[in-house]
């Protein structure tokens, strides 16, 4: 099944038949099978399936950090399938963001050196209108001096938000975002990454296996042994529970 | 970029100890044999140049067999004493005294124990009288065949006094003597290096130190007034022929110095081989220590690259580390090496009377 082409503008990210087989041989795994999906411009889209279903081979796939073994995947106008090391490089620093479960913060660096790292990294100076604008809405004003130590879970999962809204990408890929936190951080986290689809345009995809999370999201796109199988459009936490019951029983699916 | 690897450094000092450690090692031991040499060879300039310091124009026997120090010691070849009386009638001498003067004359301490040296020579000559530069501080010069005056430095090591009978070990079995006198140096030294000397009448310092009557090891001329020591070689060279080595005072004193610190450049040599050994272990605990430190970064590493650093970047970042701790662990070792060049020299200057 083809996931539906969203009704604005172009996808801010598709996969064409993409296929990732790890390994050879009788220890071969095929991690997906001929996922096609597009991804619109400006609007929260949640990737659920399963444990083993491929949802975070998609996405590694989709953000460049894995290769795909047959189709291609674009970013924007950027076809990411053969990019070299620098086209790579290029496109992590222009056109996307990354929201990691483990927080990934340098525990080195202040949280505002954390939220600049990767302006600095590309040699680029901040806007200072939309840094102020994301500082407020992350609202950590007052922690900006802060060791990641010396935050709460939540205050750091919203310091990498902002890490990766700073540098205005076309994608956040945002992996289990609330898989390390307690419920209502996970919220707090959730209701900033969804304003800032709706207030600030920007374009996300997370991948999760919540269904309270994915409630957060435009649109749901449900995966299963590697092919999209279902997608909810408004989704609920019920609609997602629901259709995840049906996943769990593959043989009811045909029906 | 720069400061996410500098404070992610600082942060994790610890870390940085062992591999810190393999260098300073290293460059400890290059360094530390490189000024422990030169400040040996040093000394051993400013010994003979005081050594030579009397001396206008030195006069010795061509040696049969050139030898380098470092093959042995050279074999020396006598001065008759008739090239003594020829070198006196040479125009423009004020003075020329034969002196005996070798290796191997070894004091019975008051304990009845050979007075050891570690490396400066014990040296058996015959005493020619006071000068600007060796005078004597008690008892009075050796006049019979059986007595001997011997430097501050020996007779404090011995724990002899004027008017002990000590036994000396030479060419011959070990002879009794009477002590009549202690010397020291000018500018209150008791030694020059810390070679201890034995000097004895002159018939027994020939027959002692060099085994055979009425020769020198070598001819001590003072010029005249107003003659020029260049000017003096020539004449003196001319005078005695071929046969014969003529330097001016300095001259034997760099020549001396060079033969030494021909051997001094071998024990550099050893040195550096240590140090090479230690350095190759030390190249080995580096590179160890630091794919354990790549390995413990990789998550940090791999987040930078997700977040738009290129592959140069992080190799920066680790070379960058890398010269840092180089260059702080340089600095450490290269301190290190000279104070222990320093105190380990100032350690042996006080051993060779132990």
């Amino acid at each position: 099944m083809t996931a539906t082409v969203g009704q604005q503008a172009q996808a801010a990210a598709r996969a064409s038949d993409v296929w990732k087989v790890y390994g050879s041989g009788e220890a071969q795994v095929v991690a997906l099978r001929g996922v096609s999906a597009e991804f619109e411009r400006g609007r929260f889209t949640a990737i659920m399936g399963p444990s083993g279903s491929g949802k975070s081979t998609l996405m590694h796939c989709l953000a460049g950090l894995d290769s795909v073994t047959r189709g291609t995947v674009a970013i924007g106008e950027t076809t990411v399938t053969g990019l070299g090391d620098s086209g790579l490089t290029k496109l992590r620093r222009d056109k996307v963001g990354f929201i990691f479960q483990q927080f990934n913060l340098l525990p080195t660096l202040t949280a505002e050196e954390n939220i600049l790292l990767p302006l600095s990294i590309a040699g680029r100076k901040p806007d200072p209108a939309w840094y102020d604008t994301v500082i407020d809405t992350v609202g950590l004003r007052d922690r900006l001096g802060h060791r990641p130590a010396q935050l709460s879970g939540g205050q750091q999962q919203r310091v990498a938000c902002a890490r990766a809204l700073v540098s205005r990408p076309e994608v956040i890929f945002a992996d289990e975002p609330t898989g390390n936190l307690d419920s209502r951080s996970g919220a707090e986290v959730l209701n900033f990454l969804r304003n800032s689809v709706r207030e600030h345009g920007q374009t996300i995809v997370m991948v999760t296996h919540d269904p309270t999370a994915a409630a957060y999201a435009d649109r749901v796109v449900f995966l299963a042994d590697g092919e999209i199988v279902s997608e909810l459009i408004e989704p609920t936490a019920d609609t997602v529970l629901d259709t995840m019951k049906k996943l769990d029983t593959p043989a009811e699916v045909g029906n | 970029m720069f400061r996410a690897t500098l404070k992610s450094l600082l942060a994790r000092k610890v870390r940085l100890i062992l591999s810190g450690l393999a260098v300073v090692l290293g460059v400890m031991f290059v360094s530390g044999a490189f000024v422990l040499t030169d400040t040996l060879g040093r000394s051993f300039d400013a010994v003979f140049a005081d050594g030579y310091s009397e001396v206008d124009v030195d006069v010795q026997a061509k040696p049969k067999v050139a030898v380098g120090e470092a093959q042995g010691e050279q074999v020396p070849t006598p001065v008759p004493a008739g090239a003594v009386e020829r070198v006196r009638q040479v125009s423009g001498v004020a003075g020329a005294t034969g002196l005996v003067n070798a290796d191997g004359a070894r004091l019975v301490g008051s304990n009845g124990k050979v007075v050891t040296s570690f490396g400066p020579p014990q040296l058996g000559e015959n005493w020619v009288g006071e000068s600007d530069l060796v005078k004597l501080r008690q008892g009075r010069e050796p006049r019979a065949d059986d007595e001997i005056v011997v430097n501050q430095a020996l007779a404090d090591a011995a724990k002899v006094k004027v008017g002990d009978r000590v036994g000396v070990l030479t060419l011959e079995p070990k002879k009794e003597f009477t002590l009549v006198g202690v010397f020291g140096y000018s500018g209150d030294r008791t030694s020059i290096g810390g070679v201890n000397e034995v000097a004895f009448t002159t018939p027994v310092a020939q027959r002692l130190m060099l085994g055979a009557p009425n020769t020198f090891t070598s001819i001590s001329v003072k010029a005249a007034d107003g003659v020029r020591a260049e000017t003096l070689r020539d004449d003196v060279g001319r005078a005695l022929g071929g046969d014969y080595q003529v330097r001016t005072g300095e001259q034997a004193a760099a020549d001396a110095a060079a033969s030494l610190k021909e051997g001094l450049s071998f024990f550099n040599k050893i040195l550096l081989g240590f140090a090479g050994v230690a350095l190759l272990v030390g190249t080995f605990l580096i590179l160890n220590t630091f794919s354990i430190i790549v390995a413990q970064r990789t998550r940090e590493l791999a987040l930078m690259r997700a977040i738009g650093a290129s592959g140069r970047q992080i190799i920066g970042s680790v070379v960058l580390e890398a010269i840092a701790v180089g260059l702080v662990a340089r600095s450490s070792g290269w301190g290190r090496a000279s104070a222990s060049a320093r105190c380990w020299r100032s350690c042996s200057a006080s051993w060779p009377v132990g």
